[in-house]
């Protein structure tokens, strides 16, 4: 798409100034196109201006590149997205080309055109799938009108012109980007059944990990258990207690009192028979 | 009369550094420290060992100072206390400390024995005692205020802190076997 409309600007550019200068300055008279009724232009000191041939090669070229492809390419493309995004845009992108439609009339490619601009749309898929966003109306009536404007502004040159194209490829690619973001909430919606997968898995996890934890201890006791029981195997103690042995110290013992001696005894008294 | 009062309540409930102590010693044999053992285990037997041996009791072990003191050596002379004299003695305040020395003897397998000698020392604060001596023994007493603490140690460091010494009160009135405790002809200095 760019590339067409670099072409045909490029043909306004070159072919608009010199009509201009060869038939007086009708700046909308694009007749031009027809090389053999071109004037060869000249300069004030009487040597030809430019070189005829060289512009008649490249309008040439533009319009065989404008003609020739887009047929070609079309029929791949239209077959998979019949839906409803190949008309909106071609109606949408039509207002820009009728532009050069008023510019040559003469030339069989009208009915061309047509399918030429539907091409356009084409070229931009990423914006296909959403018919429904693509009024974007406000965006392109006014884009035709400034190239109309710019080109008779433009000197003769034939290099400059080349830098004018670029500004219409923007218009047609700014409109559909900003509403692509809608249909996508719709899909993310739907999404609880991972969510459900997700703490299934979770739980697994945490079963996965408590039985880890469970073995690591069991092997561990049975582990510690083993060693204990070697460990009774192999030892003997025998405790022994001397109680004599060992130092023993009084400090401060005294009697507080006088010791208390009981003799007890027992006296037989002598017989009480008489 | 009281009940007998063992040695062993004066331990602490655990000593959780004897396990380290008896394995630094023990493993100073290359064969035992090639053993994979559960010293925590090991210790926790020889302290049950311990126990077993320090069943002993606590009044008995005093009495034994108390019969080496001077002012009794008197009543072990049969000529100035004749057989089946009774003789009451009552004592004032004073502090008994007491050193005992359990030995437990340790075999791992086939390596050699390895004993391990203790030092428990009883301290006890005696508040008074009033002693009842027959036939030169002491037969029984009746304790006034009195306390006992004890304190594990080997190799001279203790094996655990004072703070974890357990400190216990002792009964009032007390009684040993016959013949009792036999006091020295020649007693010790107080």
């Amino acid at each position: 798409m760019k590339i067409i409309l670099a072409t045909l600007a490029a043909a306004f550019v070159l072919i608009g100034p010199a009509s201009a200068q060869s038939q007086g300055g009708a700046a909308g008279d694009t007749g031009a196109i027809e090389t053999q009724a071109y004037p060869a232009p000249r300069k004030p000191d009487g040597r030809p201006a430019g070189t005829p041939k060289l512009r008649d090669q490249l309008l040439r070229g533009a319009l065989d590149a404008l003609l020739q492809p887009r047929p070609k390419r079309r029929p791949p493309e239209a077959a998979p997205p019949p839906v409803m995004v190949i008309p909106e845009p071609a109606a949408v992108i039509e207002s820009p080309v009728e532009v050069p439609i008023q510019v040559t009339p003469e030339p069989s490619p009208p009915p061309s055109r047509p399918t030429s601009i539907s091409v356009a749309p084409a070229v931009t898929p990423a914006a296909a799938p959403r018919p429904a966003i693509i009024p974007a109306k406000p965006a392109q009536p006014p884009r035709p009108d400034p190239r109309v404007e710019q080109a008779p502004t433009i000197e003769p040159a034939a290099a400059p012109p080349a830098a004018d194209p670029p500004q219409p490829a923007p218009a047609v690619s700014v409109s559909p980007p900003p509403p692509i973001i809608e249909p996508a909430e719709p899909i993310a919606t739907p999404v609880p059944a991972p969510s459900e997968s997700a703490a299934g898995k979770t739980v697994w996890l945490l079963l996965g990990l408590l039985a880890a934890v469970a073995i690591a201890a069991a092997a561990l006791y049975l582990r510690r258990a083993r060693q204990i029981a070697r460990t009774r195997a192999a030892l003997s103690l025998h405790p022994s207690l001397d109680p004599l042995a060992g130092a023993c110290s009084v400090s401060g013992l005294a009697l507080a009192g006088p010791p208390l001696v009981i003799r007890a005894r027992l006296d037989f008294g002598g017989a009480l028979h008489g | 009369m009281a009940d007998k009062v063992p040695l062993s309540v004066l331990l602490p409930d655990r000593l959780d550094s004897m396990a380290e102590r008896v394995k630094s010693k023990m493993c100073e044999d290359e064969q035992v420290g090639g053993m994979k053992l559960a010293w925590g285990f090991v210790g926790t037997e020889i302290f049950n060992a311990l126990k077993s041996v320090l069943d002993c009791d606590l009044l008995e072990i005093l009495a034994k100072g108390w019969a080496q003191a001077s002012v009794l050596a008197d009543f072990a002379d049969s000529g100035r206390h004749p057989p089946g004299e009774r003789s009451v003695v009552e004592l004032g305040a004073h502090d008994v400390s007491r050193e005992l020395h359990p030995v437990i003897a340790i075999t791992v397998g086939s390596c050699p024995c390895v004993e391990l000698k203790f030092t428990f020392t009883v301290t006890a604060n005696i508040g008074g005692v009033r002693l009842s001596i027959l036939d030169g023994h002491i037969i029984g007493g009746d304790l006034g205020e009195a306390w006992a603490a004890g304190q594990l140690s080997y190799e001279g460091m203790p094996l655990h802190s004072a703070a974890n010494s357990k400190k216990i009160g002792l009964p009032g009135e007390f009684g040993f076997t016959s013949p009792g405790i036999a006091i020295p002809r020649i007693g010790l200095a107080a």
